[in-house]
């Protein structure tokens, strides 16, 4: 197998790790709006508790991240694999600024809403932290073409936030 | 360079819309989002310029999705509610 043939297989089989991401994702976006079919007035209310800056902070943070990574394919410089780094970040410390706002203020957790949300910030928020420890490892290891295949899934986790955001912060 | 500039000119379009969106609200933010994902998908996935068979695995996983969410919709507005049939005398009701 030539260097050509190992990279192209890599690429297919990332592309069919996000088509899996996609259906993992998919059943909880489903499954929120199924339940809030049938809770619209109490999701509603519960989505007062969060802050849509911070969410758009997080989307702003999503998508400088995927315009960093993919100047760092493109131009294969170590600084843009940084500033991905610090966007990985700053994402993940706005999340956790509206976690800290959401369970300080008479939280109950029973509520169904910030079970989703939870749950749903909470994986994409994993992936992040996985996302930030391959660009991490990138960055000081030296990438090659390996930073096409870790921008491809920074891109999907952008996408995902792309349709989170207004599901959680935005719908009424 | 080329690239470089068609990367950074979707980006502010990106951005754009996400601004768009902290004004609007329900199906309105949604349909934003889903004009976010197409332009975004198309240009930093390279969905436009890339391999068709990326488009193809991509596509299915989207259609399963879609398949997913259609059956699970149609299920729920059809279903009635089920009425709990206790036989007369158990002492149950």
């Amino acid at each position: 197998m030539t260097d050509g043939d190992s990279s192209e297989a890599a690429r297919i089989g990332m592309w069919l790790f996000l088509a899996a991401e996609i259906m993992l994702f998919g059943g909880l976006f489903v499954g929120f709006a199924l339940i809030r079919m049938r809770h619209e007035e109490a999701f509603a209310a519960a989505r007062l508790h969060l802050h849509r800056s911070l969410g758009f902070l997080c989307s702003l943070a999503m998508l400088s991240g995927s315009l960093s990574i993919a100047m760092a394919a493109e131009r294969a410089k170590r600084r843009f694999l940084v500033a991905t780094l610090l966007c990985g970040v700053v994402f993940l410390a706005a999340l956790g600024f509206d976690y800290a706002s959401v369970v300080a203020p008479g939280f109950r957790p029973s509520q169904l809403f910030f079970g989703f949300y939870f749950v749903m910030t909470g994986l994409h928020g994993l992936h992040v932290l996985g996302g930030i420890a391959v660009v991490a490892w990138l960055a000081v290891r030296g990438y090659g073409r390996r930073i096409e295949l870790a921008g491809l899934y920074w891109h999907m986790l952008t996408l995902l936030w792309i349709f989170l955001f207004p599901l959680l912060y935005l719908a009424a | 360079m080329k690239t470089g500039r068609n990367y950074f000119a979707t980006y502010l379009v990106l951005v754009a819309l996400a601004v768009g969106m902290m004004f609007t609200r329900g199906a309105a933010s949604l349909g934003l989002a889903a004009i976010q994902a197409a332009c975004f998908s198309l240009v930093f996935l390279e969905l436009r310029h890339g391999r068709q068979l990326y488009r193809v695995i991509f596509l299915t996983g989207l259609a399963f999705f879609v398949l997913l969410l259609s059956i699970c919709f149609i299920d729920a507005v059809t279903r009635e509610t089920v009425q709990p049939q206790i036989p007369r005398g158990t002492g149950l009701r």
